[in-house]
């Protein structure tokens, strides 16, 4: 029985990956007009959310030399601490960015809503407000939909939605309402390769016909409802509208998929392998930037909460304490904030790998690095604290990025947006405000 | 909503008010509801200068306690915009909570006037209809879409509905049903269409598998086969040492088994058949297994189950079903010869006379849909029947024409490619993917009494079955006679009787109890080394049994607060070290108060789940007490809050109440805190895996300990842990002053004190429940009487769902 193509070793498709895949923009057209194929390259973004905030003990606690988070040092002449070390060889294709935060968001009282508001900064007030607004991942990918063939790609250790309170999802389309996260290591690599998979493919026909049939079905309801009934209905029309126009879109990119064999790719991977896990995530973004399957991801690397799948996940790499007891108990014991370091340096590491597998893949005059920008950050510095965001951007020195420095912004002054705003900018959306900025240009770290 | 206080007013005050209220209602049905007016007037005059004197000084322009600010109120409560403020003062108000017990309180007159004043302004809000929207249709939610599905197509599912995204709950009642919560996107919609696709099309592949039935020749099986040697003269040990002939069958000692070679492991469901008896109770244990290769002789088995074998002199069938999930990938994915082997686990001898393995057992499908061997001309009208029926069950009412029509279409046209069953299939997809499956509330294309017949059959169902109604129901509708009482009641009656019921009792349960948290928190092995998980499993199993034993066989409600009972099974009542239960089904056993173990408080799904893991969790028992319980939960806590300080030297060693108390010290803090804390200090009594303690055990990490200080000691490479006790706290004054000392205590002041609280708490999430919707100030009166009936009949809930379903507000879905 043939095995299907996730089964083979994961370290084999680690070499062996350039010769594979497909790439749209070939090198060899060197000699060509170059500056316009240059300037054709596409450009990406990824979003990066981890929960809690970061360990920050004060000076005077003898933790403060290696695991506090935000380097020492300011500007060009900083220096990366234990926690952050795995970073060191990227710093100048990064900037750590201090003093950021989300003031709207701070004013909805209810510390929960933090990680809800991480790309929206959206004021979320409990038993009032019943939507979120439009997440920056979302802005861009609207403004791009249709020339890729996902027009981005939600994802998240959890999956689904969740709940205003308890996110499981970062990306919030333009009416505020949750899009699913994907979750699934094989679902999404059976998202990205549907013309590989003929059952795939009957399955898009078969949903064009039953959306034809809804289509014809809904028309029959609206007499006799009431107007809030109406506006029920009318959403579901407005999905059923959305979903069509997707599958068409899925059908045309199918149709577009060249003979390359999708790449190898060991899919057979549990959230609780932790580091296999979340590199295998990375993977499949690195695989989509660089075969323009989508210009734009987000991951949730894990949700807030004492209650939440992914809580135990320090657990497993093999710390005592949980997320949760990590970030809310850090000034117990003598040795806390060293704990919830070691997290921080996990995390830094896998965001290491990342960096490096789009580093050292050439693409056009320099490497795929260079047009993606990559943003990584909590929705709080210290646990429910919604100011000075620990912020890392990585990349997109070919979109503006002025990659190398440590920056701190005046928190009073500056709002997060303002910068979602200019990486909005840097993905060639003409976007002038974003949630709730103010205008700032943000000049020392885009020019 | 906890207006004690309201009720009584309503009594000294019915004859002037009442009054008044006719003549309103006149006004209001001569006229139109414009000519309701705002007592403007009174509010400056009279209610004003009271909200100064009294309130303003903590909610006005200096300080907003609470976030509420006085000052500046709208005085309209019928048209204004701060009615949601005076939903918050009246409540506040009437409960004595506002002004606080340490500030100036109003005098008996003055109270008086301010309470009138906003009873007769409330009451002009209800005349003048809702400033709320409220809307019937609602999508289905997961849990329904998975018993709709079940009920509808007749098969098991597996985990496919799990692609859909998890409910949000209502922040009001923790329900997932409520119409406005449930909203969907693309992304929603098109997973939903992939389960539909997921689910038919392994009903498809299920239904055109061949059975085959494999049977043992046990007539002709010779028990006494030659000896066979190894090529070293080793014996080699008979299969059949402890098997021997007995006429027309065999006779397998204890531990004995018998091998069947199968041509081939079953693709769906198997049964494994025994015509057996045997002397006294034992078990025959299946397993499948194989040779690893011709030149690996060693055997793998993966063990399928276990029939019971009852004792007896006459000899009887037994049938294992079993699925190829529980198989492991070696038996599904290879295909070398495989054999089936039972073993005889019982202690005495088993007389068995036929063994089968009947594979591709998809009879029952196959029946539901058309069989292979019908005539053309039965075929066709067996075709429009199955049509019609499902689709009265799947869009719940009578189809039209137009309906029929063309889902036939969609059956012809596949019947060109596939056979009559799968092109019914096809057709029973496209059923499945319209909105009028999806969506409750549509109306039919009848009108008129025929419409209010199904929609009430529908509502019923959704509510007691969380599922579509069954033909019996539909039936009744058809006949136009749902919405007569006595006819009503009568299905209610047999709904709750139906084992369908239970999901809604589960369900329900899942959402009010929020026993999700059970599964959320992993009890901690240093402290508790002997926990398995499985206790899990079995204490989820205790909080149903005991719900449904309410919620179906009509026992007290307040059985839940306290009871001499509990719901466990032998292994549940050996972990709460309970005696003298034997057996693995679960059953219910009379506790003293001794045991501490009656009603749900002290359940472990609670305990547990209100922990984090290695300790109780003195402030999530308590917000869970008064949210669940006593439908009054506390408000959130503010952004900001500086966690516990937990540098104070000798923080390890303070007891519980003394962490607390240093954590509310403040008096921001503490007035919210004083209507938490006090619930949870009770529950102190059991540990965090749910087992009674008369000591707080810490364990912390040894390099934490003072010990460690001394110079020159090695820090070991594994955490050692150190385990010191503290003193249990389980005194603890509760917010009305009434001091309780332990479980049994609480318990007790619960049931003596605030049953009205809980049973109000209840009734409402209920009504909620059944209407899919949040509720609100209109249905007010209806919650009174229905907690009034209920109180009477005894805490009866069969009773009380009974009369909600007659009450107009649920029979016309307002």
């Amino acid at each position: 029985m043939a095995s299907k193509s996730w089964h083979f070793e994961r370290r084999t498709f680690l070499r062996g990956a350039g010769v594979t895949l497909g790439l749209p923009f070939l090198n060899a057209m060197a000699g060509a007009s170059e500056s316009k194929t240059l300037a054709a390259l596409p450009k990406r973004a990824a979003f990066i959310f981890f929960p809690n905030g970061v360990s920050l003990p004060t000076e005077k606690d003898p933790q403060h030399e290696d695991w506090y988070w935000f380097p020492k040092g300011e500007g060009r002449n900083y220096e990366f601490r234990k926690s952050q070390e795995a970073l060191n060889p990227y710093r100048e294709d990064l900037s750590v960015v201090s003093g950021l935060s989300h003031p709207l968001n701070r004013n909805s009282g209810d510390a929960h809503v933090n990680p809800t508001g991480f790309l929206t900064s959206k004021e979320m007030i409990k038993g009032k407000t019943a939507l979120n607004s439009i997440s920056i991942d979302q802005a861009i990918a609207n403004h791009h939909a249709g020339k890729t063939q996902l027009a981005s790609m939600p994802l998240s250790t959890v999956g689904g939605v969740g709940s205003l309170t308890r996110n499981y999802t970062l990306s919030y389309d333009k009416d505020g309402k949750g899009i699913p996260a994907w979750s699934n290591l094989k679902e999404i690599y059976e998202r990205m390769y549907v013309a590989s998979n003929p059952a795939a493919l009957a399955r898009l026909k078969g949903k064009t016909h039953l959306l034809n049939e809804i289509h014809e079905d809904a028309k029959d309801l609206s007499r006799n409802l009431g107007k809030e009934d109406q506006g029920t209905l009318e959403e579901y029309l407005q999905a059923v509208s959305e979903l069509e126009k997707k599958i068409e879109n899925d059908r045309l990119w199918a149709k577009k998929e060249s003979a390359t064999a999708p790449p190898e790719i060991q899919l057979d991977i549990e959230f609780t392998d932790v580091e296999n896990y979340m590199r295998t995530m990375y993977d499949l973004m690195y695989i989509a930037f660089k075969s323009d399957i989508s210009r734009v991801a987000t991951y949730q690397i894990a949700s807030e909460g004492g209650t939440a799948p992914t809580n135990n996940l320090s657990k497993r790499i093999g710390l005592t304490q949980d997320l949760h007891q990590l970030s809310h108990s850090a000034a117990k014991g003598k040795e806390g904030f060293k704990d919830w370091g070691i997290w921080d340096q996990f995390v830094a590491k896998q965001l290491a790998y990342f960096i490096n597998r789009l580093k050292e893949t050439p693409e056009g005059d320099g490497s795929l690095l260079d047009r993606t920008l990559i943003f990584q950050g909590a929705a709080t510095s210290r646990v429910h604290d919604n100011t000075n965001f620990p912020i890392i951007m990585a990349g997109g020195k070919q979109m503006g990025h002025k990659a190398g420095q440590f920056i701190t912004y005046d928190e009073k002054q500056n709002a997060l947006s303002n910068l979602f705003a200019r990486i909005g900018n840097a993905m060639d959306v003409p976007m002038e405000k974003f949630g709730d900025s103010s205008g700032i240009p943000m000049s020392e770290l885009f020019g | 909503m906890n207006s004690n206080g309201w009720n009584g007013w309503i009594s000294s005050f019915a004859k002037p008010v009442a009054g008044l209220v006719l003549l309103l209602v006149l006004v209001g049905s001569v006229q139109g509801r414009e000519d309701i007016k705002s007592d403007l007037d009174g509010f400056s005059q009279t209610v004003k200068p009271l909200l100064q004197k009294y309130c303003v000084d903590c909610h006005g322009p200096d300080k907003q306690k609470g976030d509420m600010r006085l000052d500046e109120i709208d005085p309209d409560v019928v048209r204004g915009r701060s009615f949601d403020q005076w939903e918050d003062v009246r409540e506040a108000f009437n409960s004595g909570e506002m002004p606080p017990k340490e500030k100036a309180q109003p005098t008996d007159a003055e109270r008086d006037l301010m309470t009138r004043w906003m009873d007769v302004e409330f009451k002009k809000v209800k005349l003048h209809g809702s400033t709320k929207k409220r809307g019937g249709v609602r999508r289905l939610t997961r849990y329904e879409l998975k018993y709709a599905f079940e009920d509808l197509l007749g098969f098991p599912l597996r985990n496919e509905i799990d692609r859909l995204p998890e409910e949000g709950t209502s922040i009001e009642t923790g329900l997932k049903n409520n119409s406005r919560m449930l909203m969907i996107s693309s992304p929603h919609l098109e997973s939903y269409l992939d389960v539909v696709m997921t689910i038919i099309e392994r009903m498809k592949e299920i239904a055109v598998f061949e059975p085959f039935v494999t049977r043992a020749d046990i007539a002709n099986l010779d028990v006494d086969p030659p000896l066979k040697y190894t090529s070293e003269k080793k014996k080699i040990t008979p299969a059949l040492a402890k098997v021997s002939r007995a006429g027309s069958g065999i006779v397998i000692e204890k531990g004995g088994y018998l091998d069947l070679n199968i041509t081939s492991i079953s693709k769906c469901k198997s049964q494994t058949s025994l015509v057996a008896k045997a002397g006294s109770r034992g078990g025959v244990e299946v397993a499948m297994g194989f040779q690893r290769s011709d030149v690996d002789t060693r055997l793998t088995f993966c063990r399928m189950g276990t029939i019971d074998i009852a004792e007896g002199d006459e000899l009887r069938d037994y049938i294992l079903e079993s699925y190829p999930e529980g198989l492991t990938e070696e038996f599904t994915k290879g295909d070398r010869p495989f054999f089936l082997r039972i073993t005889n686990r019982g202690a005495q001898n088993l007389y068995l006379e036929s063994l089968e393995y009947r594979g591709n057992v998809n009879m029952e499908l196959v029946n539901t849909l058309i069989p292979h061997d019908l005539r053309e001309s039965e075929a066709d009208w067996q075709v429009r029947s199955k049509i019609a029926s499902f689709v009265t069950k799947a869009f719940r009412r009578t189809p039209t024409e137009v309906e029929l029509k063309k889902y036939h279409q969609v059956y012809e046209l596949h019947a060109k490619e596939e056979s009559p069953a799968l092109a019914l299939l096809s057709a029973y997809k496209e059923i499945l993917c319209s909105p009028k499956f999806f969506y409750l509330g549509l109306s039919g294309n009848l009108g008129g009494k025929e419409d209010a017949n199904f929609k009430l059959a529908e509502r019923l169902a959704f509510f007691l079955w969380c599922s579509v109604p069954d033909e019996t129901l539909l039936k009744v509708a058809v006949e136009g006679v749902l919405t007569q009482p006595s006819e009503l009641n009568s299905q209610v009656k047999r709904m709750l009787k139906d084992e369908k019921s239970r999901r809604w009792a589960e369900r329900f349960a899942d959402q009010w109890l929020q026993t999700a948290l059970l599964g959320n928190v992993a009890v901690d092995r240093n402290y508790y080394p002997k926990f398995k998980d499985t206790i899990k499993d079995l204490m989820q199993r205790e909080t149903y049994e005991a719900v449904n034993d309410v919620f179906r066989n009509g026992s007290s409600a307040l059985n839940l607060l306290k009871a001499d009972h509990v719901f466990v099974n032998q292994t549940l009542a050996a972990f709460y070290k309970l005696k003298g239960v034997r057996g693995e089904e679960f059953q219910k056993v009379a506790v003293d108060e001794k045991s501490q173990r009656g009603g749900l408080l002290t359940q472990g799904t609670f305990l547990i789940g209100n922990s984090d893991g290695m300790n109780s969790h003195a402030i999530l028992r308590g917000v869970w007490l008064a949210d669940v319980i006593l439908h009054d939960p506390p408000p959130d806590p503010p952004a900001n809050v500086p966690p516990l300080d937990e540098s104070i030297p000798g923080f390890n060693k303070m007891t519980l109440n003394q962490k607390l108390f240093a954590h509310r010290d403040n008096e921001a803090c503490r007035s919210c805190h004083r209507k938490i804390d006090p619930w949870g200090i009770p529950f102190e009594g059991f540990d965090a895996s749910g087992l009674r303690r008369t000591k707080v055990l810490v364990v912390s990490r040894a390099s934490d300990s003072p010990k460690d200080q001394t110079k020159g000691r090695k820090k070991a490479k594994k955490p050692v842990f150190d385990k010191s006790y503290l003193e249990i706290e389980r005194k603890s004054t509760l917010p009305d002053g009434v001091e309780v000392d332990g479980i049994e205590k609480l318990k007790e002041y619960l049931i003596n004190h605030r049953k009205r609280d809980f049973a109000k708490g209840l009734v409402e999430r209920i009504l909620a429940y059944g209407l899919s919707r949040d509720l609100d100030f209109h249905d007010e009166e209806l919650v009174n009487e229905l907690v009034d009936h209920f109180e009477a009949s005894g805490y009866s809930v069969p009773e009380l769902i009974e009369e909600i379903v007659s009450s107009e507000t649920f029979s016309k879905r307002k």
